[in-house]
């Protein structure tokens, strides 16, 4: 297996333009091609033969209760999920068979096990979590039945056996400080530090998933006490950031499965987020953006428009300013995200949310951040970029909505008073 | 001499936990608990906005993390002095309800049955009698049927020979100590897989009010944001319709299947394997009144000294201090304890030996000790189910007795390892059964009553709060102080800085430390019988290392009081 190890590539330099038909606009019979015949190499290496080959899913959707119409209906949702064309369901299916026989290891660092519960319990679709978590699972200490010595060792066989090989997920930050003795693993007392750099040398692709492993997340907020960081600063191999907290189960698995497709890590943003998943941004997919545009606002919680689910920009939505999928992709098989349930969005899939995103629950005028413009993708801005400034979004709101609310609220009685007190005058007031 | 044994990483636990213990020829005569992992959250909390308290404070645990995020809410309304109105009251017990419920599931199948269940034992059962088996404790079992028992039978054969044996590798598979014949790993092998699906239902209805489990995002200070699916009668249907799968697993699953455990391992119970410290504490959670008073709680609070049910004392939260004598911190006075209103958190890493191992004499832990008038307790759903036991709640004391009175045990035999496990069991099923009414309750609130938010104003004095709370796994309490509009300290004790404490000033073991003394193993190259009785009390060590640290070689002193 391609090891993925190139070091960004040019296509993910700012100013590009992503492609959602990428590999295959080019020349489609040529492509196909290519992934079947990568296809037919990895089941050849997975499979011991023709009816292991068959059987496998079959076997381990039977144990979890999982039918040929749900596995069918799920190909169909992921191959959509990553925007490629119809053909590609039958080979998404492949690729899902084979992800299954793929050695895995799950390592947890400075981590809260949120985003393994959220596998484990909550994931959309079922079947990603059950490829995720209990067929190809090696090392993975939330949820193996050895522990201490037994489970040490089946991580470092798997490194071992599968050199270059094995798929490594890393969930929680890793903390630096103190030579990584913050978090310590095994009877040896190895740091976290030791084994992640030792674990990620030898993978064949590396995934960070959720928004500490990605970035450093809440450990590394101010005043960052134990030095954490993200996976990608202690490796120099390439890590594929799956931010969000947690992040959503289906982005690692589409990952994944473009990964075993075309046996590149998949084109990823200036984050080092995949575009097929994180290229949209939440205000722009939100169903509540029309409320906005007519400038119908929730001002406190419980009010008049929370009950008729107007927009919580004025209530803190970090949605203009963060780039994920919830909205399309949802939680909890479709149930919610958080602007359904009437609570802003805090920009859990950006770096150094807790500092930049904070008050989570004032708006935007009143938070740290600035504003970029409101069509724009993050890196038509560079990375990092939300800190330049940008008239965007607020002088947006004030003609579409807040001036005309204004002007309402004068002849409102004084209740709405304190809303106006926060009510951005122009992009650039900054009170704070 | 004693032989020393080292479980590091303890697995199918949140958080990372390491567990030291000195062999006595097979019989643990000491034991020493050790949290590995700090991250720091109550310092990152300073100089933030008290209304962001609760979302920082959630990311503390991605298991109970609603737990967290309603406890530092509640810390916070309590310095400003309010209270939720009833929707958002009532809405918040089903929130935290339906986790509680899940968070006890997913610890008897997934976190501890391996402990109990042998997997590969379950190849071997007979469907016929494993029919026998699942009709011994309810008359509508759930998803039992021959053909059921012989698919999972053929899966699981299937599974262990292609070789991937997932998480199930590496086991312990064959133990002695495995007591459960064939027939019993099948049936509770055959629920740990229904509980895979089941589990997702709790948490959509998490969910449906509270965005996304984990880390939901609906309890604001002052009420709950999501008034709209309060209000709208499909998404209300969508939680009872769930509640409704939820009570059908507790009682035709989990209750029977947790019999069926008792049975076998009965005798463990009745010589008290696992016991431990002998005194209990409960801060009580759900609140039933609109103005939230304790005594009022659904969830018990009290305290028990020495096993003594005749008297359940009251709840000083003035006498919980926290000791670092063994714990990589110092205090000017180490002997003392200090209240976590005025606590310190001074960290001193002094490191292992030599050999890796925990300096047992010295500070062993990033844990510190918290204790009650100088005692260790034991929190969880036994302090809890033990406290409303001995204060006479009709509900808890009918299921208890008719456990005890099913599986043929004393009382006594609560205080030990299948005991914690037993209360655990018996809480969900109380919890589970009170969802329904909560639920229809608020839709005929809601119909009457929008409101979901109280307004308040945040003063720039200094204001000071406590916020004492359930999470499924014990106690939790956080304690803040704001001025300015502004956190200027945060204190955390959790559950399992309680349970998983190091030894205090006293030498006074902690929950884990005590209850270990005693286990004997049956090979002590697999540390079953300790992993047993360690994942009874449901570890999260995520929670109990959040404290505070300096940055790499800069010892800061962080006093505020």
């Amino acid at each position: 297996m391609d090891n993925g190890n190139d070091n960004r590539s040019k296509e993910n330099k700012p100013g590009f333009k992503w492609d959602p038909l990428r590999f295959i606009a080019k020349n489609p019979d040529e492509t196909l091609k290519k992934v079947d015949g990568r296809l037919d190499k990895l089941e050849k290496e997975c499979f011991g033969d023709k009816k292991d080959k068959n059987s496998n899913l079959k076997n381990i959707f039977d144990v979890y209760g999982v039918t040929r119409r749900d596995f069918l209906k799920w190909t169909a949702f992921l191959t959509s999920a990553l925007m490629l064309p119809y053909v590609f369901k039958p080979r998404v299916a492949r690729a899902a068979n084979i992800l299954t026989r793929t050695p895995f290891i799950w390592l947890d660092m400075a981590d809260c096990m949120g985003n393994t519960e959220a596998f484990i319990r909550t994931a959309h679709p079922t079947p990603a979590e059950i490829i995720l978590n209990y067929v190809s699972v090696n090392y993975m200490e939330s949820i193996m039945a050895p522990a201490g010595y037994q489970a040490e060792t089946r991580r470092t066989e798997t490194v071992k056996k599968y050199k270059g090989k094995y798929i490594l997920v890393v969930e929680g930050a890793i903390p630096t400080g103190m030579n990584g003795k913050f978090l310590t693993i095994g009877a040896k007392g190895g740091t976290g530090l030791e084994i992640a750099k030792e674990t990620a040398k030898n993978a064949g692709v590396i995934i960070a998933v959720g928004n500490c492993a990605s970035y450093g997340g809440i450990p590394a907020a101010e005043p960052n006490p134990t030095s954490a960081v993200g996976l990608s600063s202690v490796t120099n191999r390439r890590v594929i950031n799956i931010p969000a907290c947690p992040a959503n189960p289906v982005n690692v698995v589409g990952t994944l499965v473009e990964y075993i497709l075309i046996g590149k890590a998949p084109q990823i943003d200036g984050l080092g987020r995949p575009l097929w998943a994180y290229s949209g941004r939440l205000h722009d997919n939100c169903y509540r953006r029309g409320h906005f545009e007519a400038g119908e606002y929730v001002r406190h919680w419980g009010d008049d428009g929370a009950k008729k689910q107007y927009c919580l920009y004025m209530m803190g939505c970090k949605g203009p300013f963060t780039w994920n999928n919830c909205t399309t992709a949802e939680y909890n098989q479709d149930i919610s995200f958080p602007m359904r349930a009437g609570h802003g969005c805090i920009g859990c899939s950006q770096p150094a949310f807790w500092d930049r995103m904070t008050p989570f629950e004032k708006p935007n005028a009143d938070a740290k951040i600035i504003i970029p413009g409101i069509e724009a993708t993050v890196d038509e801005f560079g990375v990092g970029l939300l800190g330049v400034a940008g008239a965007g979004i607020a002088a947006h709101a004030i003609y579409t909505g807040v001036k005309k609310n204004k002007n309402k609220e004068n002849r409102k009685d004084k209740e709405k008073k304190e809303s106006k007190k926060t009510a951005p005058k122009n992009g650039s007031d900054d009170s704070k | 001499m004693a032989r020393k044994i080292i479980v590091d990483p303890v697995t199918r636990i949140e958080g990372h936990l390491r567990i030291e213990a000195s062999l006595n020829g097979n019989e643990i005569s000491e034991a020493y608990s050790s949290g590995t992992l700090f991250r720091g959250i109550e310092l990152i909390l300073n100089g933030r906005a008290p209304e962001d308290a609760g979302l920082f404070a959630q990311r503390i645990c991605g298991v109970c993390t609603y737990a967290h995020y309603e406890t530092a809410t509640w810390a916070v309304e309590n310095a400003l002095g309010i209270h939720p109105p009833k929707n958002a009251r009532i809405a918040r017990n089903i929130l935290k309800g339906a986790q509680m419920v899940q968070d006890h599931l997913i610890h008897f199948y997934q976190l501890a049955g391996l402990d109990w269940v042998d997997i590969v034992s379950a190849l071997k059962a007979d469907t016929k009698k494993t029919m026998d088996l699942a009709y011994a404790y309810t008359k509508t079992p759930y998803n039992a049927s021959l053909a059921r028992f012989e698919e999972v039978k053929t899966r699981l054969a299937n599974f262990v020979k292609s070789g991937q044996l997932g998480p199930f590798a590496g086991g312990y598979w064959g133990n002695p100590s495995y007591k459960l014949p064939p027939e019993g790993n099948l049936l509770i092998a055959s629920h740990y897989l229904d509980n895979l699906n089941v589990l997702r239902i709790p948490a959509q209805i998490i969910a449906i009010l509270g965005a996304k489990d984990p880390h939901p995002q609906t309890c604001v200070v002052g009420g709950i944001s999501s008034i709209a699916d309060i209000i709208n009668p499909q998404r209300m249907d969508d939680i009872l319709f769930r509640i409704g799968k939820i009570t059908d697993f507790v009682n035709n699953a989990y209750i029977p299947d947790l019999l069926t455990a008792a049975e076998f391992y009965k005798e463990e119970a009745v010589q008290g394997i696992g016991g431990g410290l002998k005194n209990y504490l409960s801060y009580g959670a759900f609140p039933m009144t609109d103005d939230e008073n304790p005594d009022d709680y659904f969830l018990m609070r009290g305290v028990i000294f020495d096993r003594d049910f005749s008297k359940v004392h009251n709840l000083n939260e003035k006498n919980i201090t926290e000791f670092v004598t063994h714990s990589w911190y110092k205090y000017p006075d180490e002997k003392a304890g200090l209240n976590p209103s005025a606590g310190i958190t001074d960290p001193d890493y002094t490191g292992l030996n030599k050999d890796g191992s925990l300096k047992e004499d010295g500070k062993y832990s990033w844990i510190k000790s918290p204790r009650y008038e100088n005692k260790a307790m034991e929190v969880g759903p036994l302090a809890r189910t033990l406290v409303a036991y001995a204060k006479g709640n009709q509900t808890i004391k009918s299921l208890v007795d008719y456990v005890l009175k099913t599986s043929g045990l004393p009382v006594t035999a609560l205080f030990s390892t299948l005991g914690r496990t037993a209360a655990r069991g018996i809480e969900a099923k109380y919890v589970a059964d009170a969802l329904e009414t909560w639920t229809l309750e608020l839709i005929k609130n809601a119909a009457v009553d929008r409101s979901s938010w109280t307004k308040y104003d945040m003063p720039s004095k200094e204001i000071m709060g406590i916020g004492l709370d359930e999470a499924p796994r014990g106690s939790l309490g956080h304690w803040v102080r704001i001025k300015n509009k502004r956190i200027t300290h945060y204190q955390i004790v959790v559950p399992t800085t309680w349970n998983a404490s190091p030894r205090d000033g006293f030498n006074n073991p902690g929950a884990y430390e005590a209850s270990l003394v005693g286990v004997k193993l049956a090979n002590p190259s697999q540390p079953l019988e300790i992993l047993r009785t360690v994942h009874s009390f449901d570890p999260c060590l995520a929670c109990a290392v959040h404290l505070i640290d300096p940055k790499t070689n800069e010892i800061k002193k962080f006093k505020v009081c």
